[in-house]
Parts: structure tokens; C-alpha cells; sequence
């Protein structure tokens, strides 16, 4: 009786988590090159297994399987220059005022005072011979990703990818970061688009529906876990009857 | 629980400032010179659970992280500096510029500021000044017995005056330019303000050094496409929507929560 509690109780966990993850998908529905999180509810076995669970396996992770769905946005024309998408796999390679890389699809540069291509939060823009110096010319961008000032070429922007994307970490800031020791590629099927930025890949019908099931299914548990609490009810009550 | 509820505020504030963002491009619709700007977004801080690769308790590597995302925040405001369409008017002092540049205007107090509205004025002693009467620089007076002004697209600036047939030149406009317009300071009256982001101006006479040319007898309107500012509207409210309903849903399940005893 109070096991079942217990699995009643931990069906109701994921479903706050899930609605912390929808939540952010939804306040990101408008973020430039957002990649949305996706999560499957990962089956409570091992304590289940167990006779005598104790408390750690109970305060396992129940949402294991948590993962950053990297499928494309779509592109939203904005007329500025210096707004890049990405048609195909691959991230714009950052540079940080510490001289660490970050990876972004999010593609909303601008020139700094020196120069350089910049994105916002200090990081510069690299292209194949390190940050990209553009000065107050004319900037214009190939397809192919070469960079082009007043009509001649000055670098060429690579997007990167590595061979196992849901190893990348996410910094916030619209930044992903790639594991130590971890190969940066060039992306194989990458086209620039300039002039034009990639939505959030946010699907908000989908959104609505898993925080509707999500919903449904915390408030069943939580039913689940009433109804049992009101069975011991009925039970102290019968034993302490019988005992009068 | 109360997490959901902060993110989802995050992005209510977000599209709230949105929505304040495309108000002033729309009621800068018909203004000479406005240059519109696009608020963008980015995804804030990670609460890391479990990070990707860390060691499992039976010696695997776990493949996929766990982290909870907190939200989104407002990272820029980009000003789009494209040329707005040229508009006839046919008074003498309305200049555009058709491509890159700002009109260098004096202020009261003495600094620079640039702007990109031509609609200039004369003041009580014939200088050429914008509609809140500063003036323009290099400084240009119009002498008292002119007839007509010519101001050519390199800038240059002629008048014929009662008596004489022949045009004389009076003074010279220059355009400023600068490396990241994006990061000029807007400061209300069609002006802007250099910024340690925006770097400094060069100035250099129409035509040259990438600076557009000058059209006189028309002014430059807007470059806000009213159609896009409708759909970027719909956008923003309807994500301001859905974001309170993540709240309402945080908020129930709390609630289911709160309930649980009886």
C-alpha cells in the first residue's frame, strides 16, 4: 500500500518536470536559432524490482531520457546583413573573450568597433582564419559561407558539427558548448542564408498537448495516490473498529 | 513547480517587450528617416542536473545530460539601417540619402549626433538647421538674396541669388559613417549618438568611401513594412498567450499538489 504510494507519488515528478520543460520551450518560442528540449519518461524498474527499495533508488532520476531536439527552424527573412541562418546541420563556431569556442545556430551578429563580427555577450564570429574582420564595408555572404567585403573575400564562415550532437552542453545565451577532447567537423550539408534568421524549432501545438498530457497525467497520479491514502483510511478505521 | 512558473514569466516579460518594441516601429511609421528595430531573444541560464559524459555508477558514461532550461531574456535591440523609400516633396532643404550615411547635426550642448532625416529648415539667420532648429555641420548659410538652392548628389550646395544668373557654391554636406551603425544610441528627435559600440564617424562627402548619395527635394520615409510588424504582433501575443497558460497549468498543478491531504 504505501509502495504504491510511492509510484503514484513518483509518476506525479515527471510530469513538474515536463511542465518546467515545456515552459521554457514556450518562453523561447520567439529566440533565434532555440533548439527545443524533448524528454521521454523513463521507466521506474529498479526500485520496482526491489522488495525492500531503499530511499536512493526512489530518488533516482526518473526523467533519464532528456534531450535537445536539433531538427531546423524555419527562416524568417529580417533584411539585415548580419542576420545568418544555417540551412542544414552545423553551428556558427564562437570565439569568447577568454578565447574558449561556443557553438550558436543563432545567427544574430553585428560588427563591433574593431571590426570584427561579433555576437552578443563579447563572443567574435570564426570563420577559417579566426575571427572575421569586416571593417565598415559592404558585408556579404555566400551560400557557401564565403565572406565577402566591398566585392572581395576576406574569410569564409564554416559552420561545425560534431559527430555526436546530444554531447554538446548548453550554456545558455543561446550557446552550446562541445565536450573537452571533442573534434570539431565541418557540417556536410550546410548552406548560409544571410538576411535571414532561424526560428525556434518550438512547435507550440505539440507544446500545448504535452503540457495538457503532462497535466492529466500528474493529476491522475495524484488521484491514484488519494484513493490509496483513503483505502488505509477506511482500513484504520475498520481495525480500530474491530478492536473496540 | 514554481520553476515552470518563472520561466514562463520570463517569456511573458520577453513578449511584452516585444510588443512594446513593434508599438514604437509602427507609430514611427510615417517619420522621415526612422530606422525600425528588431528585438531579439535569447535562452538563459541551464540548470544542470547531470552533465553529458559524466561517470555512471556501474562505470558507464551517461550518452545525454539533464539540464532544465530558466527562461528567456531580451539580448539586443537591432536597428536595421536599410534605405526606407525616397518620397517626392519638393521643398529645397528636404535631402535624402539614398544608401549608407547620417547628417552631422550640432546639438544644444555642443556633442554630435547623426540622423538620417532630411527634412531641414532655415533658421532666423538663413542657417540650415533641423525642424528642432540645430544645426547642420559642416554649417551652412543660406545668404539673405537667394532665389534658389541646389544642393547636388555629392553634396554640394549652389544657390543663385537675385541679381545673377550664375549658381555660387556656399558650402559642401558631409555624410558620417559608421563600422557598426547597430550600436549608435538612439536619442528621440530622428537622432542618434555615437556609442563606444558603434565606433567613430568618418565623415567624407556623398559618394565617396561608401557613403550614399544625395537626393534633394525628397525626404526618406520609414523603413517599417507595416505588414511585418502586423505578423511579428500576432506572433508576440500569442506567445504572451501561451506562456500565461503554462502558468495557469503550473498553477493547477499546485494546486493538485496542495490538495493531496485531505
Amino acid at each position: 500500500m504505501i509502495k504504491g504510494m510511492y509510484t503514484s507519488a513518483s509518476g506525479m515528478i515527471p510530469g513538474v518536470q515536463k511542465q518546467e520543460l515545456v515552459a521554457n520551450n514556450l518562453a523561447n518560442v520567439n529566440t533565434a536559432g532555440f533548439k527545443k528540449d524533448r524528454m521521454f519518461t523513463k521507466e521506474l524498474s529498479r526500485a520496482e524490482k526491489k522488495l525492500v527499495p531503499k530511499k536512493a533508488d526512489w530518488e533516482q532520476p526518473m526523467v533519464d531520457q532528456l534531450y535537445v531536439d536539433y531538427q531546423g527552424g524555419v527562416f524568417d527573412k529580417t533584411d539585415n546583413p548580419l542576420d545568418v541562418a544555417i540551412e542544414g546541420d552545423g553551428f556558427f563556431q564562437l570565439q569568447g573573450p577568454d578565447g574558449s569556442t561556443a557553438l550558436t545556430r543563432s545567427g544574430t551578429f553585428a560588427v563591433n568597433p574593431e571590426g570584427y563580427i561579433a555576437f552578443p555577450g563579447g563572443f567574435l564570429l570564426r570563420g577559417e582564419g579566426g575571427p572575421i574582420q569586416v571593417g565598415n564595408g559592404k558585408v556579404s555572404i555566400a551560400p557557401g559561407g564565403e565572406v565577402e567585403v566591398d566585392g572581395s573575400q576576406v574569410d569564409r564562415i564554416v559552420p561545425m558539427t560534431i559527430s555526436d550532437l546530444s554531447k554538446l552542453q548548453r550554456l545558455g545565451g543561446s550557446l552550446f558548448k562541445s565536450p573537452d577532447g571533442e573534434e570539431l567537423r565541418p557540417a556536410v550539408s550546410a548552406q548560409l542564408r544571410q538576411g535571414y534568421l532561424e526560428t525556434a524549432n518550438v512547435d507550440v501545438v505539440h507544446e500545448m498537448v504535452d503540457m495538457i498530457v503532462s497535466y492529466r497525467t500528474y493529476e491522475a497520479n495524484a488521484r491514484a495516490l488519494q484513493s490509496q491514502d483513503q483505502s488505509l483510511d477506511h482500513l484504520f478505521q475498520k481495525v480500530a473498529g474491530s478492536g473496540r | 513547480m514554481i520553476k515552470a512558473m518563472r520561466t514562463a514569466a520570463t517569456g511573458m516579460s520577453a513578449q511584452q517587450m516585444n510588443v512594446d518594441n513593434i508599438a514604437n516601429n509602427l507609430a514611427n511609421v510615417n517619420t522621415p528617416g526612422f530606422k525600425k528595430s528588431l528585438l531579439e531573444f535569447q535562452d538563459v541560464l541551464y540548470q544542470q542536473f547531470r552533465l553529458p559524459g559524466t561517470a555512471t555508477s556501474v562505470g558507464n558514461q551517461v550518452p545525454t545530460g539533464l539540464s532544465i532550461g530558466y527562461g528567456t531574456r531580451p539580448s539586443a535591440t537591432t536597428r536595421e539601417y536599410s534605405t526606407g523609400d525616397l518620397q517626392q516633396t519638393g521643398a529645397s532643404l528636404d535631402v535624402a540619402i539614398e544608401g549608407d550615411g547620417f547628417f552631422q547635426i550640432q546639438r544644444p550642448d555642443g556633442t554630435t549626433a547623426f540622423t538620417r532625416d532630411g527634412s531641414f529648415k532655415l533658421s532666423a539667420d538663413g542657417r540650415v538647421v533641423t525642424s528642432d532648429g540645430y544645426y547642420m555641420l559642416p554649417e551652412i548659410t543660406i545668404p539673405e538674396n537667394t532665389t534658389s538652392v541646389a544642393i547636388g548628389t555629392d553634396g554640394t550646395v549652389e544657390v543663385i541669388q537675385a541679381g545673377s544668373d550664375q549658381p555660387t557654391q556656399i558650402g559642401q554636406i558631409e555624410l558620417a559613417r559608421f563600422i557598426n551603425p547597430a550600436g549608435l544610441i538612439a536619442i528621440g528627435h530622428n537622432l542618434f549618438v555615437q556609442s563606444g559600440a558603434s565606433g567613430n564617424p568618418n565623415t567624407a562627402v556623398p559618394g565617396l568611401n561608401g557613403n550614399g548619395v544625395l537626393n534633394q527635394g525628397y525626404l526618406e520615409t520609414s523603413n517599417v513594412k507595416v505588414v511585418d510588424e502586423m505578423v511579428n504582433m500576432i506572433v508576440a501575443q500569442r506567445a504572451y498567450e501561451m506562456n500565461s497558460k503554462a502558468i495557469q497549468t503550473a498553477d493547477d498543478m499546485s494546486s493538485i499538489a496542495n490538495n493531496l491531504k485531505r
